[in-house]
């Protein structure tokens, strides 16, 4: 649904307000934590491909994080960000320095205070993102704490998880911290209305660039 | 109602702080006089930097403007954090574990940042203790997993040799047995007993016959196929379990054990010259059962003791009755 043009500017806007999170994120935990978001697209999650390697945190059963952040009123819509919950449990023990404790994935307890930093990390995540995108819209959004959740995914109501969304951004996300690479996924879905809004603003960035 | 909001805030278990767009100090509740042992008459109308030094810092700072001038609402985990809030002196602020909720309010045309501090001291030290403890469990576990085999080993060796035992040797050969009843093959059953095995002890001394019984058990498990078993019995007895292609086979497995023999041991300077006596019986020639198989054995070794030692013998059935 999105041209290269569009791709390539979405991307590059993502990248620069997940680098400011993830430079407030390292602060916080005084570790150098790099966010990269090598691609975005605009997609109806009914035409997903179930193949697609990218696409496995929808389609493969199994325990996940799952943490979302309700925005509104112009630009409306609800992000989620997504971690199979071993990756989740690796993120939080490095933010709490338990680097060398190695993760059992067949037993990925996360504890309260897992959960406490998880919370955080997507909120300074999700916030930047959603924010950024507010003022990319030059419009002024109001966004509550997101909510976090472990669910267990079994292959028939992975859709459930975006019920009632039509269109969704998908921003593959990936944190490279202390030699570990912890990939997860962004999902904003987003109203049709604000995806209009969106496409119309970055068109017309574009066509001011090139004419 | 004022009276009534004013009442909630001060009983509410929690931080309840609000602070206006210069930082300004407007609400302060009764949990934080309790923790910090500042009155709200002393904290409100200052500023929030000086009430508490900790938001000096730039994450804090940032994260109150951009609830003061964004909109943004934040949560700062006590995991990551530790405290916000340092209570009264006297008590021991690094055991103190606060998260911390951040949210902008509006009121006419102003924006306010409301400042919620849960305490999770108590939370924090139960979830360290836990998993302080699984590690514990962790490696009590290891420890007993190591002793277990360990003393599975010990159940099932001689200590002296490091050989099957009895009890092992029985399991080998039922389990062979059965295996051989499946796949139509033979077995030998082979006790191997030390000829004036006592003499040595009695002349040299238990040092030495330990040192003989290693000797004979390496011989022995070097003289037999990798795939066959010796095991220990006790004192100068043997037995070794042997996988044949034909009963033929016995009867030149027990002539190179025989050969294995017909040197000398040299031990601690002394020469000593030890013969076997060897009784064999076959599967399934001589019975299907380990126990049956075993007695035969034991007879034939018998027979040849009778008849002059050094030497090895096949069950009989008939003679022997």
């Amino acid at each position: 649904m999105l041209n290269d043009l569009q791709k390539d500017l979405l991307t590059e806007l993502v990248n620069v307000y997940v680098g400011q999170a993830a430079n407030m994120l390292s602060e916080i935990v005084d570790k150098r934590i790099v966010l990269n978001i090598p691609e975005v697209e605009l997609i109806s999650i009914s035409d997903v491909d179930p193949g697609d390697r990218r696409y496995n945190i929808f389609f493969s059963e199994g325990h996940l994080f799952r943490s979302s952040l309700q925005f509104g009123y112009e630009f409306q819509g609800k992000a989620f960000l997504m971690f199979p919950v071993e990756q989740a449990k690796v993120l939080a023990n490095i933010c709490l320095g338990e680097l060398g404790e190695t993760v059992i994935p067949a037993d990925p307890s996360l504890m309260d205070t897992d959960l406490d930093v998880l919370k955080e990390v997507s909120n300074v995540l999700l916030n930047a993102i959603i924010g950024e995108f507010g003022n990319f819209l030059e419009i002024k959004l109001e966004y509550v704490l997101p909510d976090i959740e472990l669910i267990y995914v079994t292959n028939s109501d992975q859709q459930i998880l975006l019920q009632n969304e039509v269109y969704v951004l998908v921003l593959h996300t990936s944190f490279l911290l202390a030699d570990t690479d912890v990939t997860g996924i962004i999902v904003i879905a987003l109203s049709m209305n604000s995806i209009s809004s969106l496409l119309a603003k970055m068109d017309a960035l574009l066509e001011a660039d090139h004419g | 109602m004022g009276n009534l909001v004013s009442q909630a805030l001060n009983k509410a278990n929690m931080g309840i702080m609000i602070v206006d767009r210069q930082l300004k100090v407007v609400v302060w509740n009764g949990w934080l006089e309790r923790l910090t042992g500042k009155s709200r008459e002393e904290v409100v109308g200052k500023n929030l930097l000086e009430v508490c030094p900790r938001f000096k810092s730039n994450v804090y700072l940032n994260i109150l403007q951009n609830a003061l001038y964004h909109g943004q609402s934040r949560f700062c985990s006590s995991a990551l954090h530790k405290a916000f809030i340092l209570p009264s002196e006297g008590e021991d602020e690094h055991l103190i574990r606060q998260n911390m909720h951040v949210e902008p309010l509006y009121q006419e045309d102003r924006c306010y940042a409301l400042i919620q501090i849960t305490d999770m001291t108590n939370m924090n030290t139960r979830v360290y203790k836990l998993k302080n403890l699984i590690k514990e469990l962790e490696t009590e576990y290891t420890k007993i997993k190591i002793s277990e085999k360990i003393s599975k080993h010990m159940s099932l060796h001689d200590p002296l040799t490091g050989l099957p035992n009895r009890l092992a040797y029985n399991d080998r050969l039922a389990w062979a047995i059965s295996n051989a009843q499946r796949s139509d093959s033979k077995l030998a059953v082979m006790f191997v007993d030390a000829d004036g095995f006592k003499q040595v002890n009695d002349t040299y001394g238990h040092d030495v016959g330990d040192q003989v019984l290693l000797e004979m058990a390496k011989r022995l498990s070097e003289t037999i196929p990798t795939t066959d078993t010796v095991a220990r019995l006790g004192g100068d007895e043997f037995i070794i379990l042997s996988h044949l292609k034909d009963d033929h086979d016995a009867h030149i497995i027990a002539k190179q054990l025989e050969a294995a023999f017909s040197t000398h041991f040299k031990i601690a300077g002394n020469y000593i010259n030890l013969s076997i006596s060897i009784g064999i019986s076959l599967f399934p020639k001589h019975g299907q059962e380990p126990s049956e198989l075993l007695r035969h054995a034991d007879r034939a070794m018998y027979k040849i003791k009778k008849n002059g030692k050094n030497g090895y013998g096949i069950f009989e059935p008939e003679s022997d009755e």
